[in-house]
């Protein structure tokens, strides 16, 4: 599973990466990142006589990265997030009318986890629902908190007092932004691969404790177990967590699929509401037949899938996964449609589904996405837990 | 301090019984005979079918393992006249009773709320044994396991098995059935499969029916020992699966002193493809002529006192493990045929003790991958053997006796993104005759990840123990 090692190390190589050439851009800047007119289907055919709506949710959940700049300085002071960043990758979430966003807020990584805070927040303000998976990019803090029974808690409390109180919702009397996006909480990110916990160690001694500490914390809250790698190697390690008792461990079940002959050795063992929590295809040229073909089968042969999330949304490896790329531009950033086709399909489903009703703009809604930024308390919350 | 001073004892005086029994004058008495050998410590040859005044001491072993914790392990094992054998064993905090005559083996043990009894009777033509085990906690549930093996034929027996459990969770009482087949033709031939089928409880909602058959044959060819076995298992139940096994070793001996090992396994699953191998391969050069345990005079010993205790209503095997050789000697020195048998027990000491090997070099490579755990190890072991009396490796000795062995080990293992973690192992054996050894067992093993999410640092061990066994 090079490919999973790979896309873990993503961050740690995020800024300073050479970008790569694309086809059509899409502009931002601070405070205003709004698509450039005519890019996108979502963007297209503003009907005068229709009052704006909301770009339907038609096109399921995208795993987008905590990414907060592209520059990397040789020493960094303090924390730095682009507001620009966070705007671009969320107006392409909102714009493409994704109805959830999954993100990782690493334990141990101060940056990253405090970046991860805008994206989580204002998504939700947006009335889209956001997993924050509890994992690590390097390094295996994630698994020894929860592992600990002694940190456990307050861990799973610090996740619960920054991620789950909902924000107020976006664009506050725009028609159809009452609702705002729920969260759920991921336990770990394929444990086997990345921090070599075996299955059922995973389950018995990581997932039920933590499941079981959060229902106390939060029992609304939903607790969505680890996937194991998307290919046939990690079949024999899903059904070891089943062995162990995954379906009394969580509120839902992960799998992740990058390979089409995964689906049927997973269909039997449904029993409870599953996630796909990652899926995509290596290669851009895959991109578009992997969503139009491979997402239908996995809801029709896995009949308890209730979320699908593209693999993923921005990546600084050109021509694997990513659907966008992000490049400077003068003092600000834009964003690069790479994965043309299935840019094109995701808006093309949303236009379709809008009627030819024009679409808000995802600047009226969120006008600066700084509002959503961590605060001094979420600031003083880790320190608390991290730092003592 | 008692249990060492006890010990202390113990070790004093199964040393002073021998230096007593066996002067220096005693050695050399029959060329090529073991008391001609020349050990470090002088050793009595023992006396197999010896009642004992009123005790005589069979087993002694002491040994302390200190990692996190240090943790001491004692047994002794004495026998009681003609009547039997009794032993005790301890070791942390469980404790294990045992009594053996040549038909009858019972032994007690229990640890911190679980007990274990296990029973066997030999009778003429089938050997009964069944197990009981209460776990520990609330439920205090009993698994139950007994086990039929019948001699439907010279060398063929039929072995059936079943397990219960009487726990709740368990579901169901029968958890398991088998039935088997053992068939050993002279020395060089034996042939085993099985049909089992078993009903597992997981920590699910579910049950994971199992059915498997499987099948080994192990054969000495030549200068090679040839082993292959198969299985191929089917499981029922949330997911469905089929997963076949494989594995062949080989061992040959090369030129008198010079022994080649290889060796294969590896399992897949149906639908997945391979999911774990081990591959083997080793040298070993030794300092004096070597056999395989299936192809000398101790093998065809073996098999003719095997027969013999057979015709007369004694229900044994052809064993070729020295310890299954020594628990067999013991069984048949208690029977009221010991002084008939004791010639060739005596003969199969003699051509086990003028077999012995002594090894002055090895080297071995193991590689394993999982992919249920995904870890991939690589280990590389050596072993430097000094025999007594000492002299060069590359010297052979027809007299040489196991004196000095250590026993160096590499074990890297990767695991989840390509974590390294290495162990190091040394092990010194220092055998003062044939019966008595003394052990020194070091290793350092670098925290998996796994353990560094446990909290687990660095595994520092060392361990020491004592052997004495009786007739070994």
């Amino acid at each position: 599973m090079a490919d999973s090692i790979d896309r873990r190390g993503f961050l740690d190589r995020a800024a300073g990466a050479w970008i790569g050439l694309s086809s059509r851009t899409v502009q931002g800047g601070a405070g205003s990142t709004g698509w450039t007119a005519g890019s996108t289907a979502a963007h297209a055919a503003v009907d005068p006589e229709g009052a704006p709506i909301l770009p339907p949710r038609v096109n399921g959940g995208i795993n987008i990265q905590p990414v907060r700049r592209l520059d990397m300085p040789g020493r960094e002071e303090g924390l730095v997030i682009a507001p620009e960043l966070v705007a671009l990758q969320l107006q392409a979430v909102y714009a493409l009318g994704f109805d959830a966003i999954r993100i990782t807020a690493p334990h141990g990584d101060r940056r990253n986890f405090l970046a991860a805070v805008p994206y989580v927040r204002a998504a939700r303000a947006l009335g889209i629902d956001a997993l924050v998976v509890l994992s690590n990019f390097a390094g295996f803090t994630s698994a020894r908190v929860l592992w600990d029974a002694q940190q456990r808690r307050r861990h799973l409390e610090l996740y619960d007092r920054v991620f789950t109180p909902p924000p107020p919702p976006a664009g506050t009397g725009e028609p159809g932004l009452a609702r705002v996006g729920e969260v759920a909480l991921q336990i770990l990110n394929e444990p086997t691969l990345f921090f070599a916990v075996p299955p059922d160690v995973y389950v018995r001694e990581i997932l039920r404790p933590s499941y079981e500490a959060l229902k106390r914390i939060h029992p609304g809250l939903t607790v969505v177990s680890a996937a194991d790698v998307g290919t046939p190697e990690g079949v024999p390690r899903v059904r070891a967590m089943f062995d162990a008792g995954l379906e009394d461990a969580c509120d839902r079940i992960a799998y992740h699929v990058y390979d089409r002959s995964l689906i049927p050795l997973l269909s039997p063992s449904v029993r409870n509401a599953v996630w796909i929590t990652e899926s995509g295809a290596e290669g851009t040229s895959r991109h578009l037949g992997w969503v139009r073909e491979t997402f239908p089968e996995i809801q029709a042969r896995i009949p308890g899938v209730s979320r699908i999330f593209y693999f993923q949304l921005f990546d600084t490896d050109p021509g694997r996964f990513r659907l966008i790329d992000i490049e400077p531009e003068g003092a600000s950033y834009r964003a690069v449609v790479e994965s043309v086709d299935l840019h094109a399909h995701f808006a093309a489903n949303v236009s379709r589904a809008a009627g030819g009703d024009p679409l808000l703009p995802f600047e009226v809604l969120v006008p600066d996405v700084r509002a959503y930024f961590p605060t001094a308390e979420d600031a003083e919350a880790y320190d608390g837990v991290f730092l003592g | 301090m008692r249990r060492l001073a006890l010990v202390v004892l113990l070790l004093a005086a199964a040393h002073g019984r021998a230096q007593a029994e066996t002067g220096p004058g005693d050695q050399a008495v029959r060329p090529g005979a073991p008391s001609s050998l020349q050990y470090p410590l002088p050793q009595a040859e023992p006396e197999f079918t010896s009642p004992g005044e009123p005790f005589e001491l069979y087993d002694l072993r002491y040994g302390f393992s200190d990692t996190f914790s240090t943790t001491h392990s004692f047994a002794a094992r004495v026998r009681v006249g003609h009547l039997g054998l009794a032993g005790v064993e301890l070791e942390g905090e469980r404790r294990l009773l045992t009594l053996e005559t040549h038909r009858l083996f019972v032994s007690t043990g229990g640890a911190e709320g679980a007990y274990d009894f296990f029973g066997s009777y030999r009778a003429p033509w089938f050997l009964l044994s069944g197990f009981a085990e209460r776990r520990p906690g609330r439920e205090r549930a009993w698994l139950l396991g007994p086990t039929l093996a019948v001699r439907v034929a010279r060398g063929l027996d039929v072995v059936g098995r079943t397990s219960g459990d009487t726990g709740e969770r368990a579901g169901r009482f029968l958890r398991a059935w088998s039935v088997g087949f053992l068939w050993q033709r002279g020395a060089r031939l034996e042939l085993a499969g099985e049909y089992a089928r078993a009903w597992e409880a997981t920590g699910g909602r579910h049950e994971n029916a199992r059915q498997a058959g499987s099948l080994g044959v192990l054969a000495q060819v030549g200068v090679a020992e040839l082993s292959a076995g198969g299985s191929i298992e089917e499981v029922r139940g949330l997911f469905s699966y089929r997963q076949v096994e494989g594995e062949v070793e080989a061992r040959a001996t090369v030129g008198p002193r010079l022994r080649l090992d290889g060796g294969a396994w590896a399992r897949s699953e149906d639908l997945v493809g391979e999911i774990a191998q081990t591959y083997l391969g080793a040298v070993t050069w030794f300092a004096r002529p070597f056999r395989l345990p299936r192809s000398g005079r101790a093998a065809e010993t073996s098999v003719a006192l095997a027969r013999h205790a057979v015709a007369r209503g004694l229900f044994e095997r052809r064993a070729f493990d020295p310890d299954q050789i020594r628990a067999q000697r013991e069984r048949l020195s208690l029977s009221p045929w010991r002084e008939e048998l004791s010639g060739e027990m005596r003969a199969l000491y003699e051509a086990q003790v003028g077999e012995r090997a002594v090894p002055s070099l090895g080297f071995e490579i193991e590689a394993r991958r999982d992919v249920l755990s995904r870890l991939r190890s690589r280990t590389l072991r050596a072993t430097v053997g000094v025999a007594w009396p000492p002299t060069w490796p590359w010297l052979g000795r027809e007299d040489a006796v196991p004196f000095l062995r250590l026993d160096v080990e590499r074990e890297r293992v990767l695991s989840g993104p390509g974590y390294e973690s290495i162990r190091y192992a040394l092990g010194l054996t220092l055998s003062f005759n044939r019966e008595m050894d003394l052990l020194f067992r070091w290793s350092r093993e670098e925290p998996t990840p796994l353990d560094l999410i446990r909290g687990v640092g660095e595994r520092r061990t060392v361990e020491l123990s004592y052997v004495y066994a009786f007739g070994r």
